[in-house]
């Protein structure tokens, strides 16, 4: 794809990508998925709650995510999101892409380095 | 605890959300930074350090406004567009159809309860409307039936007493009178194309016998003029039709058969032109077949085989000789046939008519013989299109009051799927506001909500056309049935059907929708986003729409109920009818000697030897004969009687009158009360004379003794046709199931030698009747084999038979009656169940304050019976209306009848009870607890 990815949408499209593939597994809320994300990452990506938030609403707005309320005995309730049947083939798509990128990379990298 | 919201909220004001989005962004946000500021709080940093640290998360004043606004204002692409105008009409609609059938996919249970719903009330009325369209409506499957004309006479005063159908509007003439209409439009070719006339074999279908490859057969034969075929336009599928040659006497004898006919007795043999048949005797050659589509020129009856008009003694019209002379074609007041024209192009009926009436009159003034200038009938011209009404007349008031009966359902259909959109539309409350909020128009939200509910009721329209096809084709066999089995109706599916359909689903679409529609986008955004439904009377306001609906769908079960409710005891009171003659074991059959060549004489002789033969049969206790098969509809009424002596007005008198076999009071079962019955010593050779009825004497020898009186059928008395009454009996009723008080009167056959005609034998076996149909057949085909038995059967048989109508109409109404019911008890459940949903953070708190659960048990049935009596109340009231334009087709029960009323209003009561049970047990059970934690 001949196209310019500014830095900051070139982070939305990865962050994007990521929360995806987090909530995949199963349905998580807001505040897990910003710890996952720093843990993960050894803290080399934090998401702040003003990009978050607006984030999974994108998503939301996209059908790739789909939140909803729940309300625990004893706890305030919280907003889940799980990935939609939509999100999973835009997650499946982006995952290959991301794959042959880095391989991509790799091999280019190796060459010079070799 | 820090407060966040407040914090949260500030910065999320310059996006001027609704006040619902807001809160909700910043519960989620708050609850987010309260996580941050307890893990911080755990890792040792203070409570100011540590909410300092958390708000910093909110980056600035500006930072989550910047990147929420492209979010909540939507310029990320939709996937569907939320009602923020589209450019295009049509891809609006579109995009509308398209949001639509995903809303209904996502609730499936709601939408298939509603599209099943409906599909019943369009289905039904697609059904009525279907069997309208097939016998009011449809015209004749001829060329250019809109210019066909009907001829027509009318008389405010003076009937013609020897009218085929006695009315004083008739479509009947005489022969006489068609050839001067004949003569008249060949010298003013200007006015019509053709002229024709055509008359039934016979009162009854299977008038005719055919005799094929030796063995007799009956079918229902027609006769009709040479112009018959051109002048309709119908073009003989195989061979010709008939011609103004086969109308030359001495002419070979020409027949054209009907297509279903040639199916039926010919297995559509492809040699059949040229084919010889006897009819009545006489040899035909079959000229022609119709094509498939030809019925005739009435609707609902269809000849199987049509012949010249021809004077024979075997094949009159209507099987019947005029009175004085022996011919159908000098007799100028015997009107026995029906006369059509076709216009030409560019003439009307009114030009037509008036170049025609002169000629009538002056007809009628020669032959008729007027009693003053002003009694003399005027002559019309009627639409033709659509032939000849016959059955029109007696189906139309019942097929319209079925049409307000599936009207009525249809009604309760939409009043129930409103009520279910109404409870939905109170659940997508958040969904509209949010769309609301974002800039939707009011009229872009109602127009979406309308096309869903359109889509819906299209749904169910299509399913419904499916339901009507085959109810339909039950529907049209019930009333053939109902109709002496003689029906033939094209009840298809053709474009009128589908445009009703189509029409009806379209309104009814807009009619259950558009009120949620206008009350669902006039939503409350504020409480709307407030799942805490506080206020106790804010509810009862909430839900008064859709208590009125509830009310609207009980008063109109109640009114189909009702109807139902007279019907069945109508039909149970026919059943239980004393007729005045024991039915039991009573068989009966005709024969139509004349057919055969048998007249005068030799016809008296013939039925007096079969009597003689069947009486002597084993397991025959007695036999008679009888003109008119009781209940066939048909009878002799003479609208004269003159009493010797009498100076009463014969023109207010008339009386049914048969001719009978010997014993035929012992026979039948009804008792002599004074003098004799008719006897074996009545012949030609003695005085004529009449066997009378308690009604016939109570009319005209009121207090006196009448055996011995004199009287004769006519508008004065004329001693040389008089008969001298010699018996008096017990009323019976022989004719018609719908009992008439009328006075009756019977002579002996064997008088009438010169008039007598068909006949039908009663026959009371000893045991179960059908036990000796073979040895009667036995008997008869001895006499003479070519002599087939016209409608064999049991009495109970046809008694039930004729009666078929008042079943249809008892069992239609009942069906209506209890889907009626039901629909209506589902949406009272539905209203409870949903109100008790809604309420059960009301029931919580009044149970809190001590409600016991009895208590609410109580106020929510008490909510469920109060719209119940109401709409039972109003339903009794709009019955007490209605009911007298069913009273003529009701019998031996009152339209006021307080039995049926009660027994509807407790029935309805009752079920309603149950109804509202479910819902308030629920209620009963609701936990405090849980229920104040509900939102």
């Amino acid at each position: 794809m001949e196209r310019t990815i500014s830095q900051t949408e070139w982070k939305r499209g990865s962050a994007e990508f990521l929360i995806l593939s987090l909530v995949e597994a199963r349905p998580r809320h807001g505040y897990e998925i910003s710890k996952l994300i720093e843990q993960r990452s050894g803290g080399t990506i934090r998401f702040h709650v003003a990009s978050l938030y607006p984030m999974l609403y994108r998503l939301e707005r996209r059908g790739w995510l789909q939140g909803r309320w729940v309300e625990k005995s004893g706890q305030r309730r919280r907003r889940y999101y799980r990935v939609t049947r939509q999100g999973r083939r835009v997650l499946a798509s982006q995952l290959r892409g991301w794959r042959q990128f880095v391989a991509g990379i790799h091999r280019i990298t190796e060459t010079e380095n070799a | 605890m820090p407060e966040w919201k407040p914090e949260i909220l500030r910065r999320l004001g310059p996006l001027k959300l609704s006040s619902t989005r807001e809160t909700e962004i910043a519960e989620e946000v708050a609850q987010h930074l309260e996580d941050r500021y307890q893990e911080l709080l755990v890792t040792g940093q203070s409570e100011d350090t540590a909410f300092r640290t958390a708000i910093d998360e909110l980056k600035g004043e500006d930072f989550l406004a910047r990147n929420l606004r492209p979010v909540e204002r939507g310029l990320y692409r939709e996937p569907v567009a939320l009602g923020t105008g589209s450019s295009n009409f049509f891809a609006g609609i579109l995009q509308d159809v398209r949001y639509a059938l995903r809303m209904l996919r996502k609730s499936p249970g709601f939408t298939s309860v509603a599209v099943l719903t409906l599909a019943f009330g369009i289905g039904a009325n697609t059904a009525i409307f279907s069997v309208i369209n097939a016998i009011i409506l449809r015209s004749l499957p001829v060329k250019d039936p809109q210019h066909l004309v009907l001829f027509q006479w009318e008389s405010d005063k003076w009937p013609p007493h020897f009218s085929m159908t006695g009315w004083k509007s008739d479509f009947s003439f005489s022969y006489e009178e068609f050839k001067e209409f004949s003569a008249q439009q060949n010298a003013q070719q200007n006015m019509m194309s053709s002229v024709f006339a055509f008359a039934p074999l016979g009162f009854n279908d299977q008038n005719t016998t055919v005799g094929i490859n030796g063995e007799p057969t009956l079918a229902d034969g027609a006769m009709v003029t040479g112009q018959y075929f051109s002048g309709l336009g119908v073009t003989p599928l195989l061979g010709r039709g008939i011609t103004d040659a086969d109308e030359n006497p001495g002419a070979p004898r020409a027949l054209v058969i009907s297509y279903v006919y040639w199916t039926r007795r010919f297995a559509r043999d492809p040699s059949i032109i040229g084919k010889s048949v006897t009819l009545n005797g006489i040899p035909f050659t079959i000229v022609g077949v119709t094509p498939g589509n030809f019925y005739g020129i009435s609707v609902g009856t269809e000849p199987d085989l049509w012949v010249a008009f021809d004077d024979k003694p075997n094949m009159r019209p209507w099987s019947m000789a005029p009175g004085g002379t022996d011919s159908v074609f000098t007799e100028r007041d015997w009107l026995c046939l029906n006369i059509m024209g076709r216009l030409k192009d560019g003439v009307t009926r009114e030009q037509a008519q008036g170049a025609l009436d002169a000629a009538f009159h002056q007809f009628v003034t020669a032959n008729w013989h007027p009693p003053k200038e002003s009694d003399i009938p005027h002559f019309i011209l009627a639409p033709g299109s659509q032939g000849l009404p016959v059955v029109q007349d007696y189906t139309a008031q019942p097929i319209y009051m079925l049409m307000v009966a599936v009207g009525l359902l249809l009604m309760i259909a939409c009043a129930n799927v409103a009520t279910l959109l109404l409870a939905r539309a109170n659940s997508r409350k958040k969904e509209i506001s949010v769309r609301l909020a974002i800039g939707a128009s009011r009229s872009r939200l109602i127009r979406q909500l309308l096309t869903e509910s359109v889509l819906m009721s299209a749904l169910g329209g299509l399913l419904g056309l499916v339901f009507a096809n085959r109810s339909t084709q039950a529907l049209i066999a019930l009333i053939s049935r109902a109709n002496n089995g003689t029906m033939i109706l094209d009840a298809g599916t053709d474009s009128r059907v589908l445009f009703f359909t189509f029409l009806i689903a379209m309104l009814v679409g807009i009619l259950f929708g558009l009120a949620p529609a206008l009350r669902a986008s006039k939503a409350d955004l504020l409480s709307a986003m407030k799942d805490n439904v506080s206020a106790v009377s804010d509810l009862r306001k909430k839900h008064r729409p859709g208590e009125s609906l509830i009310v609207v769908q009980v008063a109109a079960s109640v009114v189909l109920m009702i109807a139902a409710g007279l019907f069945v005891r109508t039909l149970a009171n026919f059943e239980r009818y004393n007729f005045g003659f024991d039915q039991r074991n009573l068989l009966t059959f005709g024969l139509a000697p004349t057919r055969a060549g048998y007249h005068d004489a030799r016809l008296v002789n013939l039925y007096t030897q079969l009597l003689d033969r069947i009486q002597v049969l084993p397991g025959v206790r007695a036999a008679t004969l009888i003109e008119n098969a009781p209940f066939s509809g048909w009878s002799s009424k003479n609208s004269s009687v003159s009493v010797e002596g009498s100076a009463q007005n014969p023109s207010k008198s008339g009386m049914y009158w048969q001719r009978v076999g010997p014993d035929f009071f012992s026979t039948m079962g009804i008792p002599i009360v004074l003098g004799r019955g008719i006897q074996r010593t009545d012949t030609a050779a003695s005085p004529k004379v009449a066997v009378v009825d308690e009604t016939f004497t109570k009319k005209y020898f009121p207090g006196e003794n009448p055996l011995g009186h004199r009287f004769s059928l006519s508008s004065k008395y004329d001693p040389a046709n008089s008969y001298e009454i010699v018996g008096v009996v017990r009323p019976a009723e022989l004719t018609d199931v719908n009992p008439g008080v009328h006075p009756k009167g019977y002579a002996s056959y064997a008088q009438f030698p010169k008039t007598l005609g068909q006949m039908f034998f009663e026959v009371r076996a000893e045991g179960p009747p059908a036990t000796i149909f073979s040895e009667l057949r036995n008997a008869v085909q001895q006499a003479d084999a070519s002599l087939p038995l016209i409608a064999l059967k049991t009495q109970a048989e046809e008694t039930s038979e004729a009666l078929s109508f008042q079943r249809l109409l008892a069992r239609l109404t009942t069906i209506f009656g209890l889907l009626a019911l039901l629909l209506a008890m589902i949406g009272l459940y539905g209203t409870l169940a949903y109100a008790v949903t809604r309420k059960t953070h009301e029931i919580g708190i009044r149970m809190a304050l001590g409600a016991k659960p009895t208590n609410v048990l109580g106020m929510v049935l008490r909510q469920g019976i109060t719209l119940t009596l109401i709409g039972v109340a109003v339903g009794v009231v709009a019955t007490l209306g209605a009911t007298r334009l069913i009273s003529s087709m009701i019998f031996g029960v009152s339209p006021y009848d307080p039995l049926t009323f009660v027994a509807v209003a407790a029935i309805l009561s009752i079920v309603a009870l149950l109804a509202c049970y479910i819902p308030a047990r629920r209620a009963m059970k609701v936990d405090p607890m849980v229920a104040l934690r509900y939102e």
